[in-house]
């Protein structure tokens, strides 16, 4: 059969076996998952089963790029990698933008699957068919940065690349994958998957034309969309291409959502030394895009470490919110430094905010011994020390290496309450207790606490009494769920949406255009709701139940001290009201939280049964 | 005439390069542009090959008006 868009193949690399072969995959299964994500999801399902151990050679790693991918599409560069996390042992999926994914299709490829585990260190090299494992003895040991520049000083300038950093070989569980001096795909901490596979890094250059049903078509709908994000909102445009997701630091502040001192607090004093203008004023010095994207949010920005100057692509918010305030930190330096020891170790920004801020959280309270390690709110110099003590597993760094929930289990004394995560994993820059909506998104995404399934706060904010707990906030975020995490089945960015406003149609005839396929953008959400019900079976058949889909404690149990919001926590009664409409709007148990059969078999997910 | 680049101002997007392809060629193929995109920090290589022919044809070259951030610019045209 002939296919536009995708490229009708996946690479299956047996990393044990040294086996290499290219698959074939049939419309009939695989076309209902659209791609992506979604084709992620149908692997993990087939590939592993409720007892595969994460870090164990049975454990399958899935790098999947979508239909729309190596299209010139704004944003279209992006893969998502989907696994089993060593965080939370239940579905691991972080989607990372550059140019991988474009440069995976060029090569031939619709997914990169690995099994297995290398004896000794290796990288994969893929020059389109000529697929080679490689020996990574000089590599391992290096930092993100330094691993890239070797391997491009070797095989040219012109090839992308994917590798990890010492945390990944440490095991750290929530290390990150790297692409590009500053794209990562970090949550899940599938870097950790990639180190006990013994992967140092995968290397791709393809050379074939990424072939599309209607090239004219596409193009018209290409110059509407450049057009269209330029001069919708041309103030809003501006500062986004300013500031990136930097815009959203001055508004979690403004709203009482900034994660301070490991959330619990709601605001910082200090925000306007680290917030977007303080980035543009003092560090930053340029602009970096993904694939084809004509509305970067990357920020190239200056950071001075061993007295030399180096250069990151960040601090988005999410870094800024949890490696700043959710530390006491205040100046948009020290942020910067944090966010490239993170890139260079190869650690999830995110989680690490979150582990710092909890054993800050635990030295206040004396329950962590430090070995002289002064973790106090806001000493910068100490969070840098402890960066790398966690990426090389010394001292406390090996316990904090295991993710906050792990370690508050081996602290003990009560530091629970000071994890914040849902299902293992840490939670990204939104604090809750002012956004009941919020608290829901993050209880009940498959990956755990993490935005990126429902980011439905500014919703809430904008359109609703936001204390407020009702079924439209439920049935709103139900539809976020779907629409979100479209993108990343389609395999192109969400922002081009979600932040300057294109009409989500406008992907449907993408779509369309790129694939020739009469599919409307009805049936894409569907397809995307399908796909939420896969990873919620694989969660599932981990033992994931309703006892899961519930925030962290401190949620409930905490009011907010200070601030606009002092006074507020989440109401138990209001949480659950909440989510009985949500097992009931999405065909879910109200017992158990299983999707029923009647659900999965009207989603076509009888397979699972 | 000839295009002139600023790599302070490239963001890296490879979007010139697509176009290229694409103008030239009718294809989506980026190595087969006659610009290439080298993603350094700070900022990229850009180098111009001799198989450019400006878009003859068209009133200005594609990478130009496709290149948002103003990397590119033709010598001697306002
Ligand atoms: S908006 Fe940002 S993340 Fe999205 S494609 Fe552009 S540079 Fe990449
Ligand atoms: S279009 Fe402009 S900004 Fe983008 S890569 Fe080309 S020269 Fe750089």
């Amino acid at each position: 059969m002939i296919f536009r868009g995708y490229t009708g193949k996946f690479l299956l690399v047996d990393l044990s076996k040294k086996a290499i072969k290219t698959i074939e995959w049939n419309k009939e299964d695989w076309l209902p998952f659209i791609g992506g994500r979604g084709f992620g999801a149908k692997i993990i399902w087939e590939m592993t089963d409720k007892s595969t151990e994460p870090l164990s050679p049975n454990n399958v790693v899935a790098i999947n790029a979508g239909p729309l991918t190596g299209t010139h599409i704004p944003g279209a560069g992006r893969v998502s990698i989907t696994s089993i996390s060593p965080l939370t042992n239940i579905w691991a999926d972080s989607s990372m933008g550059g140019y991988f994914g474009a440069e995976m299709k060029h090569a031939g490829y619709d997914v990169i699957i690995l099994k297995g585990a290398n004896k000794e260190p290796k990288y994969l090299s893929i020059e389109d068919d000529d697929i080679e494992l490689k020996k990574a003895d000089e590599l391992w040991g290096r930092d993100t940065y330094k691993t890239e520049s070797m391997l491009k000083k070797d095989l040219g300038d012109n090839v992308r690349i994917m590798c990890i950093g010492p945390a990944g070989e440490n095991l750290v569980k929530f290390a990150s994958i790297n692409h590009e001096f500053g794209r990562q795909s970090g949550r899940t901490g599938i870097g950790a998957i990639f180190g006990a596979k013994k992967l140092k890094a995968i290397t791709v250059r393809g050379t074939k034309d990424v072939k599309v049903a209607d090239l004219l078509r596409l193009n018209k709908r290409i110059d509407y969309t450049i057009d269209f994000m330029r001069n919708n909102d041309k103030d809003w445009h501006e500062i986004f291409l300013r500031h990136g997701t930097m815009t959203t630091y001055e508004w979690c502040q403004s709203i009482s959502a900034l994660p301070t001192k490991n959330f619990k607090e709601t605001e910082f004093e200090k925000w306007n030394e680290s917030d977007g203008f303080s980035m543009e004023k003092r560090i930053k010095v340029g602009k970096k895009a993904c694939h084809c994207c004509t509305s970067p949010c990357g920020n190239i920005s200056k950071v001075q470490h061993n007295n030399q100057n180096n250069f990151i692509v960040g601090p988005d918010y999410e870094t800024a919110g949890l490696l700043g305030p959710n530390c006491g930190i205040e100046d948009i330096e020290s942020i910067a430094q944090a966010n490239y020891l993170c890139d260079i170790y190869g650690l999830d920004t995110i989680s690490t905010g979150n582990v710092i801020g909890f054993a800050m959280e635990c030295y206040e309270n004396g329950l962590l011994g430090t070995d002289g390690l002064k973790l106090e709110w806001g000493n910068a110099t100490a969070m840098m020390q402890l960066i790398e003590m966690i990426a090389y597993r010394q001292g406390i760094g090996n316990i904090l290496a295991e993710g906050v929930k792990k370690a508050a289990e081996y602290i003990e004394n009560g530091s629970e309450m000071f994890t914040m995560h849902v299902k293992g994993l840490e939670q990204s820059a939104y604090e809750t207790r002012g956004a009941p909506g919020m608290t829901l998104a993050y209880a009940t995404s498959d990956v755990g606490a993490h935005h990126s399934r429902s980011t439905i706060i500014s919703w809430e904010i904008k359109n609703t009494d936001r204390f407020s707990v009702s079924e439209e906030k439920v049935e709103k975020q139900i539809e976020l769920e779907h629409q979100r995490s479209l993108f990343d089945a389609l395999g192109t960015c969400r922002f081009q949406w979600c932040e300057l406003r294109l009409p989500l149609n406008i992907f449907a005839q993408f779509f369309r255009a790129v694939t020739g396929l009469r599919t409307s953008l009805e049936s894409l959400l569907v397809a995307s709701e399908r796909i939420f019900n896969l990873t919620r079976m694989i969660n599932v058949r981990r033992g994931i139940t309703k006892k899961d889909d519930i925030p962290p404690k401190r949620v409930f149990m905490e009011e907010i001290p200070s601030g606009e919001l002092k006074g507020r926590k989440m109401q138990y009664e209001g949480f659950k009201a909440m989510i009985s409409w949500y097992y009931d709007l999405r065909g879910w148990d109200q017992e158990t939280g299983i999707p029923t059969r009647e659900t999965l078999e009207k989603l076509g997910l009888s397979f699972v049964l | 005439m000839k295009i002139k680049t600023i790599p302070e101002l490239c963001t890296s997007c490879n979007m010139c390069a697509y176009i290229c392809s694409i103008k030239k060629l009718g294809v989506i193929n980026y190595r087969k542009a006659a610009i290439r995109i080298f993603n350094k920090l700070p900022y990229p290589e850009i180098e111009i090959l001799s198989n450019c022919d400006l878009c003859k044809s068209e009133e200005e070259p594609w990478c130009d008006k496709y290149c948002f951030p103003g990397a590119l610019y033709m010598e001697g045209k306002e």
